[in-house]
Formats: structure tokens, sequence, C-alpha cells
């Protein structure tokens, strides 16, 4: 990201919202015509001044501090999620979660706005994998994109992916997701992201894992009231209560890794441990089957030989239809009654007639 | 962020009749603030021409020291 890049995203991320509009944050206004070093905007610079102490004092310092914490950690790495552009201004916002509608690029903060722009390309189809990877887990109850989580009026939170019970009903989920899964890439807002994580705990979330795509790839684990770990590919993740198997890290984006773990979970959905144990059970059955089969088949053939025997005793020849007859005739029941027939048969038509009824 | 922290100014420092206009924008609706923030005001040679393009800031900020008059507090200082 090229310096002048860098500092738009900061400013965009720095922006204030004023009845829905977004607007430049004073100080940003400030450096701008600071910079611009004309005479008509540093004439206008005293009265921008006192207007940002006034603004302050109204809105509280806390804004301030805020944004620079956020440029900090922006500064410090520069990661990015497909949701969540915005920092938050002191106090509640005058929004509430039934303003806003499904399909709405928004998250709500304490009563603001957060704006949520599409997914990248890589976040996109990295959440794609971790979502087939959790839907098979044999205990889960379900998996929902992007659905949003309204503990408080106040409040809207939509994980990238949450895990739990989501009932299958249009609206906002109450509560939160007990397992969520945010993906962030380049231009996470780093300082939404950790506001997002508290609300979330505190409504009620167990497990928090933030897939990091940008460097080496690794996920943060969050656990309310705990310190977050850091786990690499080769590690396994674990939601105790919520998800049956653990998840391998690199299974939340390598499509490849995924399969193998979807593979997995689908056998023990089924009742195997693994593909050995479907194998093993496929060669029983069809020892089993090939006997039952070879069982029938020899007896069939005693009975053909039989009713020749009994034929030839008698003194019957078996014509070319009565042999053919036998020969197509695999019920081992319908040869014994032809059998049965041929003791007393006074000609062959009488066995063909017992083969055929 | 700016380096305008270093000349920080409290409320007392501002004057009277600037707090006054504050609070009185402040009790504004943002209708009527939008409505009063674009009450134009003729500036000359700027304004004589429907638009002008230019490709960098630093291209507009040059023609604006050559062309427009000092008064008009466009030219660097």
């Amino acid at each position: 990201m090229g310096a002048f890049e860098y500092r738009q995203a900061e400013e965009r991320r720095r922006h204030v919202e004023v009845e829905g509009f977004f607007v430049c944050h004073p100080d940003d206004i400030i450096a701008s015509k600071q910079a611009s070093g004309r005479a008509k905007d540093l004439e206008s610079l005293p009265r921008l001044r006192s207007f940002r102490e006034y603004w302050l004092q109204k809105h509280g310092r806390q804004h301030t501090v805020h944004a620079h914490s956020a440029l900090s950690a922006a500064g410090a790495q520069c990661y990015a999620s497909p949701m969540a552009k915005s920092l938050r201004q002191p106090g509640s916002g005058p929004f509430r979660a039934d303003q806003i509608r499904s399909g709405d690029p928004y998250e709500l903060s304490n009563g603001h706005r957060i704006s949520c722009l599409p997914t990248g390309r890589r976040g996109g189809k990295a959440a794609s994998v971790g979502d087939g990877v959790l839907s098979s887990d044999p205990a889960l109850q379900d998996v929902g994109v992007e659905v949003g989580f309204s503990p408080s009026p106040e409040i809207l939170r939509a994980p990238d992916l949450s895990v739990g019970e989501i009932p299958d009903l249009p609206g906002w989920a109450h509560g939160a997701p007990p397992l969520a899964v945010e993906y962030a890439d380049t231009g996470q807002d780093e300082a939404d992201l950790r506001i997002k994580i508290r609300e979330l705990f505190a409504a009620g979330t167990r497990h928090l894992w933030v897939v990091r795509l940008t460097g080496p790839r690794r996920v943060e684990v969050h656990q309310p009231d705990r310190e977050m770990r850091l786990a690499h590919p080769g590690e396994q993740l674990e939601a105790p209560g919520i998800l049956a198997n653990p998840v391998p890290v690199e299974a939340l984006y390598d499509r490849k890794a995924a399969r193998r773990v979807i593979f997995r979970n689908l056998l023990q959905s089924e009742g195997y441990v693994s593909l050995d144990d479907v194998r093993a059970e496929g060669e029983a059955r069809g020892r089993e089957e090939g006997e039952i089969r070879g069982r029938a088949e020899g007896e069939a053939q005693g009975l053909r030989r039989a009713i020749a025997a009994v034929c030839v005793g008698r003194g019957l020849a078996a014509d070319d239809g009565l042999q053919a007859a036998l020969a197509s005739c695999n019920d081992p029941a319908v040869l014994e009654a032809a059998l049965r027939a041929a003791a007393t048969a006074t000609s062959p038509a009488e066995i063909l007639a017992a083969l055929r009824a | 962020m700016g380096s305008d922290t270093s000349q920080k100014t409290g409320l007392a420092d501002i004057p009277a009749e600037w707090l006054a206009e504050f609070e009185a924008a402040a009790r504004r609706p943002l209708r009527a603030r939008f409505r009063y923030a674009f009450i134009h005001t003729y500036k000359p040679v700027l304004d004589d021409e429907p638009f002008r393009a230019f490709d960098t800031t630093a291209d507009y900020r040059r023609w604006c020291e050559e062309n427009l008059p000092d008064w008009l507090g466009y030219g660097r200082v």
C-alpha cells in the first residue's frame, strides 16, 4: 500500500458520522488545510481549531484517543477483513437493529453504524472453505454465513461464520453464536475488530477465531477472560461442546486440507471411524453375500443333477425344452417341486410343467 | 495525525462570538446546515469559466497562484 493510499485509508477509518452522513474528522481537515500552505486555508485555521476544541468538548476526547489508537494499530499491522470499516463515536448512537434491513451494508455497535464492504476474493474463498469444514462436523447444530446477531437493540454484529443454533427464520438472530469465525485480509479495521470481539463475548460467544490471511497464515484464538493465542498450520483448534472434532488450522482456508477433514467428518456422521473402517465392512458384507449366493447356487446345481438322474433312472428322456428350463432355473424351491414331479411323472412334459408353475 | 496537535486551545481561549456561532450551528438541523454551507460567493477569474480540469492538485494550485488575485488567498504563503 502506498503512503498516499495508506493516508486515505486512515482518514476513511477516522471519519465522523453526522446524522447518517460521513464527514472527515476535524483533525484531518485541519491537517489538510495546514499542509496546503495557502493563505485562505491558513486564515481559517484558528476558527477551525476552535471548532475542533468545541466539538471535542461536546463529543468527548475519547473519540480522538480512539482514533489515534486505531491509527497505531493500523500502522503496526495492515490487516484486512471482509467486513467493517468505521470508528465509533463515544456515547450511544441513534440507530437500532430493527432499522437495519437484511442486505444493508451495516453492522451496529452501540447504536453507531459500521459500514461493511463486500468481501474480497481471497477472504470470500477462504470463508467458503471454512464453512464447508465446520458444516461437516458431526456435532454441529448450524453454521451461518454473515448472519446478523442482535443481542440488544443497539448492537448488530455479523461474524463471517457463526456456529450454533440458528433458527430457520427471517430476521436477525438473538444473542451471539457460541463460536464465531472472522477472516482478516488486507485493510482490516483492527480497532473495530477488537470492539466486535468484545461485544460478541459480552453477548455470550465462547470461542472466536480470527483467520489471518495476510503474511504467514495463522489463526488467533480468542476466548473470554483468556489471553489470545496464535495457532499455526499443523495445529488443531478445538471448541468443546460446539464441535465434535478438532479443526486443523489450514482447513479453515485451504480447500485441499478442508476436503480431508470434511471426508473424515462425513464418515463419522455415518458411524465410521475411517475409510479403512468402511472398506472392512464392505469386504465382510461381500464375503457373507458370496457365501449365501454360493450356497444357493450349489443347492440348485445339486437339484438339477438329481432331476436328471431320476429321469435317466425312470427312462424319461429329457428333451431340449426340459434341459433348457432346468438350466435356467436357479430357485431351489421350484427345482425341488420339479424333482418331486420327476419321481411320479409319466412324461418329461409333467416335469416341465412343474418347472414353469 | 496532523501536526495541528501542537497548537491546542481550550474552550476558554475560543472567542465568545465564535462559541455562540458554534452553539447556534449545533442547534440547527442538518438540512439547514447544508443550506447555509453552500451559499455561493462570486470569485473573480476562478468563477469566470464553467469548469477547468487539472491533472494534479499541484497543477491546480500552480494555476491558482499564477492567475488568481492575491487577495483571494489561493496562493501559498
